[in-house]
């Protein structure tokens, strides 16, 4: 029986799993990515180097929109109902920390007013949530 | 009745890596992706009682920010362009251009304990609040991530002389 002759030996590394992962990947990201930030989207302030903010357990989310709507966690509420909320909220677990992602087209005022309601429910620190400005 | 075993193409002994190396590839990506994305923020102080007056043995020490308007015109959104320029800031009192906040702020707080780095932050609320974390983040350059900051209540105190 004649033996077909064996194709030349290629030595070349097959990449085509390799791109096909990579790929995958970069669809998962792609979707993913827009997701991730918690709460609603607002549009943070950006600075040049903001220190980490460790996102802690039992972290309380206050987000303030560019429209004045207060959110904690997911609850969205009018400004004026603001303060009791988190008055509740420091009831139920004193121990959180409180970060506020207030929107960069806000008053500064705006903001100030919630950090003293946070202050007026019983916390004694709050954190102030940025994006960092990619390098140019 | 005996099967014939194939050639088999000679027997492999190496470890096949290639499961290996997708994994890896794989960790190394998301760690990429999720690193940049880690929440990034500044801690602010809220002082039980509002800062009124300030006792005369502790001005010394007491290093007040003031932002207004007048000196540093951000009530509209600022946006990409930043700060405008010639926005100028009061530190105690003492006028100081933002773009020399980061060096003023080392020589202040540069050999203090860690228990004295407490900047107070009195700004007009009209203005924009991307504009004030972005002096903020000017001033904590400057001193240190150790710096405290607390915000003063009073809005009269940020455009005080």
């Amino acid at each position: 029986m004649r033996v077909p002759k064996a194709a030349p030996v290629r030595s070349d590394i097959n990449v085509t799993p390799l791109v096909d992962v990579v790929l995958v990947l970069l669809i998962i990201f792609m979707v993913v990515t827009p997701m991730l930030q918690k709460g609603p989207a607002v549009k943070l302030p950006v600075t040049v180097n903001p220190p980490k903010k460790p996102d802690e357990k039992n972290q309380i989310l206050v987000a303030i929109e560019d429209d004045r709507e207060i959110w904690i966690d997911k609850e969205k509420m009018p400004e004026a109902a603001f303060a009791p909320k988190i008055r509740e909220a420091y009831e139920r677990s004193s121990s959180s920390t409180v970060v506020i992602k207030g929107d960069a087209r806000l008053n500064y005022g705006e903001v100030k007013k919630a950090m003293l309601a946070v202050k007026e429910a019983g916390f004694t620190s709050v954190g102030l949530i940025v994006e960092k400005r990619q390098a140019p | 009745m005996s099967m014939q075993v194939g050639e088999g193409g000679g027997l492999n002994s190496d470890i096949n890596v290639t499961p290996l190396v997708d994994v890896v590839l794989v960790l190394l990506i998301i760690f990429m992706v999720i690193v940049p994305l880690s929440q990034m923020g500044y801690d602010i102080e809220i002082p039980r009682e509002s800062i009124t007056t300030v006792p005369p043995e502790q001005t010394e020490k007491q290093v007040i920010l003031a932002v207004s308007e007048v000196d540093c015109a951000i009530a509209q959104p600022i946006g990409a362009a930043g700060l405008p320029p010639g926005c100028r800031v009061r530190i105690n009192k003492e006028e100081c251009l933002a773009t020399d906040l980061t060096t003023r702020m080392g020589e202040i707080f540069g050999n203090r304990k860690k228990s004295d780095k407490i900047l107070f932050l009195a700004a007009e609320e009209k203005l924009n609040y991307e504009g004030i974390v972005r002096i903020l983040d000017l001033a904590k350059t400057g001193a240190g991530e150790d710096l405290k900051v607390g915000i003063v209540t009073d809005e009269r105190l940020a455009t005080v002389r």
